[in-house]
């Protein structure tokens, strides 16, 4: 949050406003966290309206909520949990992709160099590449920090479930940059 | 060589992480107009009117419940209770003698008629009283006021004198002379003493609280249990509600209704 907040003094105060349901705070806090969350929003859903839906809902329940925000922890912080949970009831809404129960690990070998050295935007489209299910336990354990656990509980899937997903998704984007490169 | 391999794929996954977490990605500057919009909508909800159904439910027991509480306390009949009447006698014994209301006590010199038939023609003139939990008076008759006494009366209500001779009896004398008559007069019972009064108090058993409301609580849980309900059962005793009984019932009839939908009882 390091977007200009004028006319809030800080983000403490500029929270305290869109508590009291200011809506000069409200556009604020919108348009600081807007770019940011509409990234997070693609990369789960894609490109395309389910993504702006999602984060046009997930900035409602951010209004709405903000009273239950205690300080813990940031606050972009807070608005991206709620963005992910909004990208992850869309993506249940529109098929079971964590149906694959398998708790098998793929040997997967080391990531390619060429891996190490690429740029935002094809990191996103490599990733938005991946079918939904390997994507979103993919973004949920390396992008967002999440553990097997806390995956598996809010997918409602097995831990290992969420393990293998993930060596798939891997198997995928190493294949991905094979045939990127030949 | 499998663990290196996670190892190497968590690196890159932070670096990517990195990378990612900074990006930002163009907004539509539409998003933030629906977004608007559905905050000023939600705004206009937020009126005063958005219980929900449950809530108006529950509104409506409470409403019906303060309307017969109101209704108990504003009958004259209603349960008068013990604690008050403590207080009134309280109260009571407090006030100071001179500001009790004036009786009807006869001043001196002033004449008055008397009750007893069978003197009723004669004037009494009061000479002089006093004041105990019974007054003593002495009463003056003129004997020119004395008329002549109903034989058939005198026999049955003689006079008694104050020195135990009878009215009757000393007829002639009373007629040659002028004589005084002592009567006892209980003209001020009111004033007798307030310890005494008070002592003289006995509290009434205390009524039993069987109260409209009561009764309409045990008919809803008889309705609830299952059991069949007679809600004519409500008025009983209660004249006033005879005539209103219909409108109450049915009151209570649609909030069970609206209490059995709520909660699928």
């Amino acid at each position: 949050m390091s977007k200009n907040l004028l006319p809030f003094k800080s983000e403490h105060e500029l929270i305290q406003a869109c508590q009291k349901q200011d809506r000069r705070a409200q556009q604020i806090v919108y348009q600081v966290n807007a770019g940011k969350m509409m990234a997070v929003c693609k990369r789960y859903l894609g490109v395309g309206p389910d993504a702006e839906d999602a984060l046009m809902e997930g900035f409602m329940k951010v209004f709405s909520k903000i009273e239950n925000f205690q300080g813990q922890g940031s606050f972009e912080g807070w608005i991206r949990k709620i963005m992910v949970n909004e990208s992850l009831m869309k993506i249940r809404k529109t098929s079971n992709r964590y149906d694959q129960d398998i708790n098998e690990t793929y040997d997967i070998a080391h990531p390619e160099d060429a891996l190490m050295h690429l740029g935002v935007e094809e990191i996103q489209n490599l990733i938005l590449e991946l079918p939904p299910g390997y994507r979103t336990i993919f973004n949920l354990y390396a992008i967002e920090g999440y553990t097997h656990v806390e995956i598996g509980d809010m997918l409602q899937i097995s831990e290992g479930t969420s393990k293998s997903q993930l060596s798939r998704a891997r198997q995928i984007l190493q294949n991905k940059l094979k045939e990127l490169q030949a | 060589m499998k663990k290196s391999s996670v190892d190497n794929w968590d690196s890159l996954e932070k670096k990517w992480q990195e990378k990612l977490d900074s990006h930002e990605e163009e907004v539509p500057a539409a998003i933030w107009n629906q977004i608007e919009k559905k905050l000023d909508e939600k705004k206009g909800k937020a009126a005063p009117f958005i219980i929900h159904r449950r809530q108006w439910s529950w509104a409506a027991v409470l409403l019906i419940s303060f309307g017969i509480g109101w209704w108990q306390l504003s009958n004259p009949d209603a349960l008068v209770d013990d604690s008050k009447i403590a207080h009134h006698i309280q109260t009571e014994a407090n006030t100071p003698v001179q500001n009790l209301p004036k009786t009807n006590t006869p001043e001196i010199g002033e004449k008055i008629s008397p009750t007893n038939p069978t003197i009723a023609n004669h004037t009494l003139e009061v000479v002089s009283h006093t004041s105990h939990a019974t007054t003593v008076q002495e009463a003056r008759y003129t004997p020119e006021s004395i008329p002549e006494i109903d034989e058939s009366k005198s026999n049955t209500n003689p006079i008694i004198l104050a020195d135990n001779r009878t009215l009757e009896k000393e007829k002639p004398a009373l007629l040659a002379k002028e004589e005084s008559v002592e009567l006892l007069i209980d003209i001020q019972p009111s004033q007798a003493n307030n310890q005494e009064k008070e002592n003289s108090y006995v509290p009434e058993p205390s009524k039993k609280r069987n109260s409209l409301f009561g009764r309409v609580v045990k008919q809803l849980r008889q309705a609830i249990d299952g059991e069949p309900v007679d809600w004519q059962t409500l008025k009983q005793g209660d004249p006033k509600l005879e005539n209103s009984i219909h409108q109450v019932v049915n009151t209570y009839i649609k909030t069970e209704q609206v209490v059995q939908r709520t909660f699928q009882f």
